[in-house]
């Protein structure tokens, strides 16, 4: 049988000799950082560790400094509120950005205690790693999820487009197929009138020209964006564009379409995105009042001293302040399971962003309103 | 006896072509642009055959369906759509054909006739 060695206090003692009664050594030598803090922030006392972190050699300089200051701004306020909380006698962990005197930036987790100070007050004992490798490789992994999402909800929009326009499209190519398979069969048979065939084929050249209406409608969508192709737009024909390609959905619901836009304004944009942004307040819009009564949807454009505005309204209530609070946000949807992704208000605010302008919601109107505000530049 | 057909769509000019057609062949035709302005023809008259358009302003396809559905008449459905998400309406519905806009007129014509003839 193996022999195995008794642990007591000897047998230990003669294993690592005085080192193990000297828990400063531990201390000394542990990868994490080790503190003391006050319930002010204070800095009673760093393991070689933590000082190493903070970029000095030693606690002389660093003694008595506030911690708080080394706290990266945005996480402050919340480093603060972990540190009264410990030191009120209850335990937690926290992950925090940290910036170093040396001004290295570190993510940082700790796990801190309430300790009793020799004057009875409760300081705050803390072991601190520095997990920046783990955070930035989730940050990196998030922007590429981000990313990869955006593309798909555009491409999902693009198919909702898409099937809108098949189906503008789908019903003048059956009245030109169908008339013209009609004037076919009677001329087959010789039983074809002069004016009948005029006629028909008269139909059949305006519903041509119905769809090329549409198709060159669609080519302000037309979004290749990487060159810069900003130009000055009329604001009314962006407007009107926009509706030609919708009106047909807006009819189906009775939806009645307003349009006041003043005349000579226009807009320094890309046109395409902007005609996409239109296009989804529209949708929206159109989402929301579709199953109301008295639906209306009204779009007035005008200049005001240092920009223009449009404004989309319908005739909704408004929206509550707990979704108007959270509705610009990415993947943030209030439309079932299924339904969209929750980006196509985040997609529109960032185009009007990237155009110097803004888009917001109006709580003050009595109805549903979104405002588009671009600044007045001139070309670049 | 002519054999009843209600041709229901808003496009005026496709409501003209199966007029024209189903005229010529011996068919006696009625129309409608709407849901509703069906569902009051469907009352007062009896079908042999409803081909109806789907999306349609004011009241759509579906209010022809369901009146059917839940009346005694047992007339055959034909139902068209430039819309590609209506193809499956032949599960939920008793439609005895679904016809995707664009269509080529004789081929339906033949199929059609097929259906009426059963």
């Amino acid at each position: 049988m193996e022999q195995t060695t008794v642990l007591n206090s000897e047998s230990i003692t003669s294993l690592v000799g005085d080192k193990l009664n000297d828990l400063t050594e531990m201390i000394k030598s542990t990868p994490s950082c080790l503190k003391l803090i006050t319930k002010d922030g204070l800095l009673l006392n760093m393991n070689a560790c933590g000082l190493e972190m903070l970029g000095v050699e030693s606690m002389s300089g660093v003694l008595g400094a506030s911690v708080y200051d080394l706290v990266e701004e945005s996480h402050r306020a919340n480093y603060i509120a972990f540190n009264q909380m410990i030191c009120s006698g209850k335990k937690g962990d926290l992950q925090f950005e940290m910036i170093g005197l040396n001004g290295i930036r570190r993510w940082m987790e700790t796990f801190a205690t309430p300790f009793a100070l020799s004057n009875g007050e409760i300081a705050h004992l803390a072991i601190t790693n520095d997990v920046s490798a783990r955070v930035n490789g989730e940050i990196e992994y998030n922007k590429q999820e981000i990313q990869l999402l955006e593309e798909s909800a555009r491409i999902e929009s693009l198919g909702q487009f898409v099937n809108g326009i098949a189906h503008e499209i789908n019903n003048p190519l059956t009245i030109i197929s169908s008339r013209a398979a009609l004037l076919g069969i009677k001329a087959k048979k010789n039983e074809i009138e002069q004016q009948y065939l005029i006629d028909g084929l008269e139909t059949i050249m305006e519903t041509v020209s119905r769809i090329s209406d549409i198709i060159g409608n669609l080519q302000t969508f037309s979004t290749k964006t990487n060159k810069s192709q900003k130009s000055h737009h009329p604001l009314n024909d962006i407007v009107r564009n926009n509706l030609s390609l919708c009106k047909e959905k807006f009819k189906l619901k009775d939806i009645m379409v307003d349009v006041k836009v003043a005349d000579g304004l226009e807009v320094f944009c890309h046109h395409g995105l902007i005609s996409q942004t239109i296009t989804n307040l529209l949708d929206n819009a159109y989402d929301a009042i579709e199953n109301t009564e008295d639906k209306w949807i009204r779009i007035r454009g005008r200049k005001n001293k240092n920009n223009i505005v449009l404004t989309i309204t319908d005739n909704g209530n408004g929206i509550s302040s707990a979704v108007a609070s959270k509705m610009l946000n990415p993947f943030y949807t209030t439309k079932g399971v299924g339904v969209g992704m929750g980006l196509g208000l985040a997609l529109a605010s960032g185009t009007m962003k990237k155009h110097g302008g803004r888009l917001y919601y109006n709580d003050k109107s009595k109805n549903t309103q979104f405002v588009l505000e671009f600044p007045i530049l001139e070309s670049e | 006896m002519k054999k009843n057909i209600l041709v229901v769509d808003d496009e005026f000019a496709i409501v003209e072509v199966w007029k024209e057609v189903f005229e010529a062949r011996g068919y006696h035709v009625s129309t409608a642009n709407n849901g509703d302005a069906a569902v009051a023809s469907i009352e007062e008259s009896d079908f042999d055959l409803i081909l109806t358009d789907m999306k349609m302003p004011g009241s759509d396809g579906i209010v022809i369906l369901d009146h059917i559905a839940k009346s005694e008449k047992n007339p055959k459905m034909i139902v068209s759509s430039g819309f590609v998400e209506y193809d499956n309406i032949l599960e939920k519905y008793k439609i005895d054909m679904f016809i995707q806009k664009p269509f080529l007129l004789e081929n339906e014509i033949v199929n059609i006739e097929e259906i009426l003839g059963k």
